[in-house]
């Protein structure tokens, strides 16, 4: 870092505070130019009913329906709530229970090779059947999933899929049956284990294809152009009218954030993320007791997860970015993937695990950066943000990326849902 | 392992003109050990993507292949690859030679690609395999940060070992890079 000193000693002459109407650079101009616009949907090449409407609809309901949940309360939807920008508010998700991470936004995942807070997902699809099963989340199993599609959605489901297998033969496909790790003894373990291998195959692909159908749905939440686009394409056009899309306090915001706030070295790219996993040094929480290594873990998990790109679930055989992916980089440890910076204003609290309520405080973190990580080491590029940076004129920038929820078809079921199903029995 | 700390943010410092150089330098929470040099030492010419502004126009970039050498006392190893895109995964071919040019006898080849001023390398385990006498293959690199790498090849022929590398500015992420 003493380098860097050195070179800005060197190539920097001009007085202590830039001139807000400076000329700008090449190199602004290229980074401006490379955070807009929002650029169209990749493809999923692991899930073929990605964009089949069908799915989209059937996705769309099952993403509300509270039947998928062990006490009939929680849906996907319970914690990616719409009008929220599909977060919940909270600081840890609360499912049937409290979560250990932040529930982040839905809107922009699209473009993510890995999901969760620590990556161990490598598809949308895959990453909605964690949740289901999770006991603080959903608290559901993968049976009792099966039997609800069965009973409530079989047409749509037959119609994309394929026949169900025969769930009605409750000695081969019993009402609750899940796999549950490191508790051999759980009835729903039991369960599981006392099915044929080719039964619970089945019932893992009606699991997968409960995914395929989410992602299809959750595929239409993309973000849309804030009016940090406007400005950016009209300025970059040079057009005179690009001031009026935003406050002279944003533009400055905005070239800090690409300039001496570096805010860009991590959060680039049109989702404002380089789609990477990096240790902040967070602080730790009061009461606090033992460390989240994320990534370096969630690098293991995503390349023996069962549902990863690749495997007999996935409708693709094209997997390099699992292939090639390291679990053993160095700075994985304790680290945690950049999140998309769109619409942020309005996804608070911030941090996997919701840390800090306000923007406000996760720039008064950058500000002082305390304390030492606590696990592996904070990301080495990471310096003190400028103290000559404006706080306000930051926060006025990172508030025009926030653009129109998705449309509003998207936001609320797409028919009515079916009532929970009566509990057989519960899992202890 | 040895490291040199090369001025990375070269962009940062074109809009940090005006900060004082001295409040520019807070100390990070895990200081680099070591001073170094105020410019990149490059062992081998900067590729076309050098400066943030010649990568402006992506399109103009995109077409022509980066060529990087490193030269030793021992032997010489040429990287060609097209620019990547920041955070995508690529391909690279790999000459690697004696002084003379000719092949080594049974050589061993490992590559990586580092950040020094972040103390990291890849997030990515690449596959190299050997396609010709002097010529190798391999995929599954990725630059994930733009600013500056260096490329490194461990070589080892008959007992002789040799660490070349080459230096090389990732340009930022563009818009198409998604």
């Amino acid at each position: 870092m003493a380098v860097v000193t050195g070179f800005f000693a060197v190539a920097c002459s001009s007085p202590a505070q830039p001139d807000p109407n400076r000329p700008w650079t090449a190199a602004e101009r290229a980074l401006l130019g490379s955070l807009t616009p929002i650029p169209s949907l990749p493809p999923s090449p692991g899930n073929r009913v990605a964009d089949d409407p069908v799915a989209v609809n059937l996705g769309q309901v099952l993403f509300f329906d509270t039947g998928l949940s062990a006490n009939g309360k929680v849906a996907c939807a319970t914690c990616h709530q719409p009008e929220k920008w599909f977060t919940d508010g909270q600081p840890l998700a609360q499912g049937v229970g409290q979560a250990g991470r932040n529930a982040p936004t839905l809107i922009g995942t699209q473009w993510l090779p890995y999901l969760f807070h620590d990556g161990r997902k490598d598809s949308l699809w895959a990453q909605a059947l964690g949740p289901m099963e999770a006991d603080v989340e959903h608290g559901f199993d993968r049976l009792a999933l099966a039997h609800r599609i069965a009973k409530h959605y079989r047409q749509p489901y037959e119609q994309l899929f394929g026949p169900l297998p025969p769930l009605d033969d409750l000695t081969r496909f019993p009402p609750h049956a899940r796999p549950v790790p490191f508790q051999s003894n759980h009835p729903h373990h039991v369960a599981w284990l006392a099915m044929t291998d080719a039964d619970r195959m089945a019932v893992n692909a009606v699991l997968a294809n409960f995914g395929k159908a989410i992602e299809a749905y959750e595929r239409k939440l993309v973000p849309r152009e804030a009016p940090f686009d406007r400005y950016a394409r009209k300025f970059l056009a040079g057009d005179p009218t690009a001031a009026k899309e935003i406050s002279p306090a944003a533009q400055r915001g905005l070239r800090d954030f690409i300039g001496r706030a570096q805010c860009v070295n991590c959060h680039n790219g049109p989702l404002f993320t380089d789609r990477g996993f990096h240790n902040l040094g967070l602080p730790r929480l009061p009461g606090q007791t033992g460390v989240d290594v994320g990534r370096s873990l969630g690098a293991q998990s995503v390349k023996a997860d069962d549902f990863r790109c690749g495997s007999v679930f996935s409708d693709t055989q094209r997997c390099e970015e699992l292939r090639f992916l390291n679990p053993r980089f160095e700075d994985f440890l304790g680290a945690f993937k950049t999140p998309t910076l769109r619409n942020v204003a309005r996804t608070a609290p911030y941090m996997h695990n919701g840390q800090f309520a306000t923007l406000n405080d996760v720039l008064a973190f950058y500000r002082t950066l305390p304390a030492a990580a606590q696990v592996g080491h904070r990301e080495l590029v990471l310096t003190l943000l400028d103290p000559a940076v404006s706080q306000t004129d930051l926060l006025a920038f990172l508030e025009t990326l926030t653009g129109p929820l998705p449309d509003g078809q998207w936001l609320h079921p797409p028919q009515p849902i079916p009532p929970p199903d009566a509990m057989t029995e519960t899992a202890p | 392992m040895k490291r040199t700390y090369l001025a990375v943010w070269a962009i940062a410092s074109a809009t940090a003109c005006g900060k004082d150089a001295a409040k520019a330098e807070p100390a990070p929470a895990v200081a680099p050990p070591v001073a170094a040099p105020v410019a990149p030492a490059p062992v081998a010419p900067l590729p076309v993507a050098a400066s943030p502004a010649a990568a402006l126009p992506a399109a103009a970039t995109a077409s022509q292949a980066v060529e990087l050498t490193a030269t030793g006392e021992h032997y010489a190893v040429k990287w060609q690859f097209a620019p990547p895109k920041v955070g995508e995964l690529f391909a690279v071919d790999l000459t690697l030679t004696d002084l003379a040019g000719k092949p080594l006898a049974s050589p061993t080849l490992k590559i990586d690609a580092t950040m020094p001023a972040h103390g990291h390398g890849m997030m990515t385990d690449p596959e190299l395999k050997q396609t010709g006498p002097t010529r190798w293959h391999a995929e599954g690199l990725k630059l994930h940060m733009h600013g500056a790498w260096q490329f490194e090849a461990r070589v080892e022929s008959a007992g002789v070992k040799e660490r070349l590398t080459a230096a090389y500015e990732q340009a930022p992420a563009a818009t198409d890079g998604l």
